[in-house]
């Protein structure tokens, strides 16, 4: 039996022509995707980075924080170092950062600890809210890896270990290498997928400046999901081991995904800063003196005040004062330092925050509007960090 | 931060924050466990009891800080228990196998029913314990002189015995109340 088999007919030099198409191998991996979905992962679109004022341009606390011995939110928004060594820090905001950006964040010890025992550690985080990292899929067939990059400048060259911590029992340590003293290097690191799921907990980013063997005493895995708390710094070097040294960084940049993208610079300062203040707010600072109206309260010495607040704070806020304030009732002013100020009512998501001033010996009349108003070097701020 | 001094404030007979003062700033706590510095204050209550407070504290916050403990405990001793169930190093671990239904099922003849096709699984794979010692080469501070061979414990099994003195320091430490509260 004869069977015949009619075939369009093909034209190969326009097949060939077809084959030099100038687009590249990202285009042609573009061409490739078989989902919308895909084609929005190679591009990198969307708001990228986790991290909050990964370029250290916002600095609401003052750009300088010194004699840091404990865990301190100080300089750069958001970043906090987590101090548990015989050394003593100074934070700041500093000028001096790679092209492309106008500020880093500079460690210096002003006390070195050169002999480093078990359970010392000094390292610098930041934490991001679980309800942030959702698109990770973490503990799920579909979990996604974590890439790092950051600029980093130090005068201690060698190993350093950066983390991701989530519990005890789930976190990555990554290693990267400082090259040369006093140079701007620019470093990635890429962190597998967890098959822990992180449920409601945070996920904090970490870079190790100095950690005793209770933390780096176990063999050096890394890139691996593990519970060793051994092994999340093996082969860290010491940073604060002189008062001569440092340790610099900027462009921090955590994002979803096996490769890391250059730094979200579309972001704004002022989206930046309206990041930033979820967490933390400054009210009142030196020199400002604006008028809020409250209601007496609690027989006369204390004043209830509503003050707007231009972002919803993450968590009803612990509230720092300090200095002095007048208090105006409706034929009198007076000057007076409230013995404490906290938070009288905070609904979830309120962009008002209701203030409970309390004085002593003042008279505020339960059924009059009072005004209070800073004086000189009061400071206000509100806390809801992590 | 460190907490000592702090004031438990009240209004119309509530609590409504703790007060503590760090460097002349006052700071007004909300009670709020979202609050990383009511999660400070409550550190404070389990590390030093009352003494961090200048009043008493209510029975509510010592509740709260009661509860904090427990919950670190418990935490800490399902990491223990989880260490010391790994295997010894220096022994192995020998394999483990079972039968298991393949999916499959025939038909007895003798029982008239339908009866599942097993097979045998390694379910736990055999690891060899890892060698004793090691030896390594030690040299003196004599320039001229050989290095001397020494045999040491491997260092593997020396940091696994500790990690699991250390996880069993931790279960033998843990109350009772906190193992009985343990449900896994």
């Amino acid at each position: 039996m004869t069977v015949n088999v009619s075939k369009p007919a093909i034209n190969v030099r326009e097949e060939l022509a077809d084959l030099r198409k100038p687009s590249g191998v990202a285009g042609e991996a573009m061409l490739r995707a078989d989902t919308p979905q895909e084609q929005f992962n190679l591009i990198g679109a969307g708001r990228r980075n986790l991290i909050i004022n990964g370029d250290m341009q916002v600095a609401q606390r003052g750009t300088s924080v010194t004699g840091v011995v404990t865990s301190t939110y100080g300089a750069c928004d958001r970043w906090k170092i987590m101090e548990g060594s015989v050394s003593v820090l100074t934070l700041s905001q500093d000028t001096d950062a790679p092209d492309g950006f106008d500020n880093s964040l500079k460690i210096v010890p002003t006390t070195a600890d050169s002999s480093v025992s078990s359970s010392d550690y000094s390292v610098l985080n930041q934490t991001i809210e679980a309800s942030s990292v959702k698109g990770a899929a973490t503990g799920t067939s579909s979990s996604r890896p974590f890439s790092l990059s950051f600029w980093v400048k130090s005068n201690v060259t060698g190993t350093y270990c950066v983390e991701l911590y989530v519990t005890s029992s789930t976190n990555v340590s990554a290693e990267y290498t400082i090259n040369q003293a006093g140079v701007w290097e620019y470093k990635t690191v890429d962190y597998p997928p967890s098959q822990n799921a992180f449920g409601s907990n945070n996920l904090s980013v970490q870079f190790w400046l100095l950690a005793g063997s209770n933390y780096s005493g176990g063999s050096s895995v890394k890139r691996v999901w593990s519970s060793g708390d051994n092994t999340r710094a093996a082969g860290q070097v010491n940073v604060l081991s002189s008062t001569s040294n440092y340790f610099q960084i900027t462009g921090v940049q955590l994002e979803l995904g096996k490769v890391a993208t250059p730094f979200d610079h579309p972001r704004s300062y002022g989206e930046e800063m309206a990041l930033c203040q979820r967490y933390y707010q400054s009210v009142y600072d030196s020199g400002m003196s604006a008028i809020a109206a409250g209601r007496g309260a609690s027989g006369g010495d204390a004043v209830v005040v509503a003050i707007p607040i231009p972002v919803a704070l993450r968590a009803s806020p612990a509230v720092a004062s300090s200095g002095t304030y007048y208090v105006y009732d409706h034929n009198s002013r007076i000057s007076s330092t409230p013995n404490s100020v906290t938070v009288s009512n905070y609904p979830t998501n309120g962009t008002v925050i209701a203030l409970y001033f309390a004085f002593s010996g003042i008279v505020c009349d339960d059924d009059r509007v009072n005004f209070i108003s800073s004086l000189g070097a009061t400071t206000l701020t509100l806390d809801a960090e992590l | 931060m460190i907490i000592s001094e702090a004031i438990l404030q009240q209004h119309n007979g509530e609590d409504i924050a703790i007060v503590v003062t760090s460097d002349g700033i006052n700071i007004g706590i909300p009670i709020d466990p979202n609050n990383r510095h009511y999660q400070a204050v409550l550190d404070a209550i389990i590390e030093q009891g009352a003494d961090c407070f200048a009043n008493e504290i209510s029975a509510d916050l010592q509740a709260a800080a009661d509860e904090k403990q427990f919950n670190q405990q418990l935490a800490a001793y399902r990491t223990a228990t989880a260490r010391l169930a790994q295997y010894v190093l220096a022994d192995g671990r020998e394999e483990v196998r079972e039968m298991q239904p393949t999916g499959e099922q025939v038909f007895n003849e003798e029982t008239m029913e339908m009866e599942d096709v097993m097979h045998e699984v390694i379910v736990q794979t055999a690891i060899e314990p890892v060698e004793a010692t090691v030896t390594r080469l030690v040299y003196s501070d004599d320039m001229d002189a050989d290095p001397v061979e020494e045999t040491i414990e491997n260092p593997l099994i020396t940091t696994d015995v500790a990690e699991r003195a250390a996880a069993q320091a931790v279960v033998d430490g843990t109350p009772a109340a906190v193992v009985a509260g343990d449900p896994e």
